[in-house]
């Protein structure tokens, strides 16, 4: 299974996904000038790995997010990322995903709450 | 606004010292990450980390737009100028660029709109256009619009002046407070 492995950028965060590893990270501001052209191969990765290389179903994976702020176009595509998460998670794989923030930011609480209700998504805020 | 009264109000600005930053010009590649190393520079230390973010992401929301409307322009020139500045204890992200003129009515409907929305409103419009598939091939929806007044928490206002039968300056001024 291949890996993703993205450096930080001024517009993009690092993108850490291995399988062996069982982790899919996401880590900085996520401000693509193309956010579809960004995503759309996580967002493949992410199903590909648990619809066609089918692991462990009892195995734990982790999704783990720590972004300060993302662009709206990218707010769309996190969407479609966690409608797939979501369909993973409910397909009964153990796919737990944490959203690092600070533990007064109220912003952030609520766009994870958005998506928690968008997408049916479980999702666990982690106070850094 | 009356123009006097505009530049009355830049000259304080500027004797105060109070302008984040001011850019004019193309927004082309490396504008965006430039200018937002500036604001994190300039702004004062003791400025709260959530207030730093929203400017940080409406001007993000700002340029952004202005890039994916650049070939609109049959010579794709995305000239712009915006200016962000402290005043009092708000910032304040002023843009202006170029529009066509075609184009003036729908955007303005889309701003009307969200301006005329309570927060809660706001937020059940933004969680829609989130979900919507009717978006634009721009990337639109108006959802950058909507993005920028939920981190403003005031209304958007905007300028439209004509500049010939086809084009108009676009202004815009957002207070984040």
């Amino acid at each position: 299974m291949t890996t993703i492995q993205l450096e930080k950028s001024d517009l993009t965060p690092a993108v850490n996904f291995n399988a062996e590893q069982r982790l899919m990270e996401i880590d900085g501001r996520c401000i693509p000038e193309d956010s579809h052209a960004f995503f759309t191969p996580l967002i493949h990765w992410v199903g590909d790995l648990f619809e066609n290389k089918t692991p462990n179903i009892t195995e734990e994976y982790n999704f783990v997010i720590r972004c300060e702020y993302y662009n709206s176009a990218s707010a769309k595509m996190l969407v479609y990322l966690f409608d797939k998460i979501s369909e993973i998670q409910k397909s009964g794989h153990n796919l737990v995903v944490s959203w690092h923030c600070a533990q007064d930011d109220p912003d952030m609480i609520e766009s994870i709450n958005d998506y928690i209700s968008l997408s049916d998504v479980e999702i666990y805020i982690k106070h850094d | 606004m009356d123009k006097l009264e505009n530049l009355q109000k830049y000259h304080c600005l500027l004797t105060a010292q109070k302008i984040i930053v001011a850019y004019g010009g193309e927004i082309k590649n490396g504008v965006i990450s430039n200018v937002l190393n500036i604001i994190d520079n300039n702004l004062e230390p003791e400025t709260d980390q959530f207030l730093k973010r929203r400017v940080l992401q409406v001007v993000v929301e700002c340029i952004q737009n202005i890039e994916r409307h650049a070939d609109e322009f049959i010579d794709h020139d995305n000239k712009a100028s915006f200016l962000v500045f402290k005043l009092d204890n708000d910032y304040l992200v002023s843009f202006c660029n170029r529009i066509k003129n075609e184009n003036i009515d729908a955007l303005k409907e889309k701003i009307d709109k969200i301006n005329s929305l309570t927060k809660s409103e706001l937020s059940d419009l933004y969680k829609a256009s989130l979900r919507s598939n009717t978006i634009s091939d721009k990337g639109g929806a108006g959802l950058g619009l909507i993005e920028i007044s939920r981190k403003s928490g005031n209304k958007i206002n905007y300028l439209f002046e004509p500049m010939d039968t086809e084009n108009s300056n676009f202004s815009l001024m957002i207070k984040i407070s």
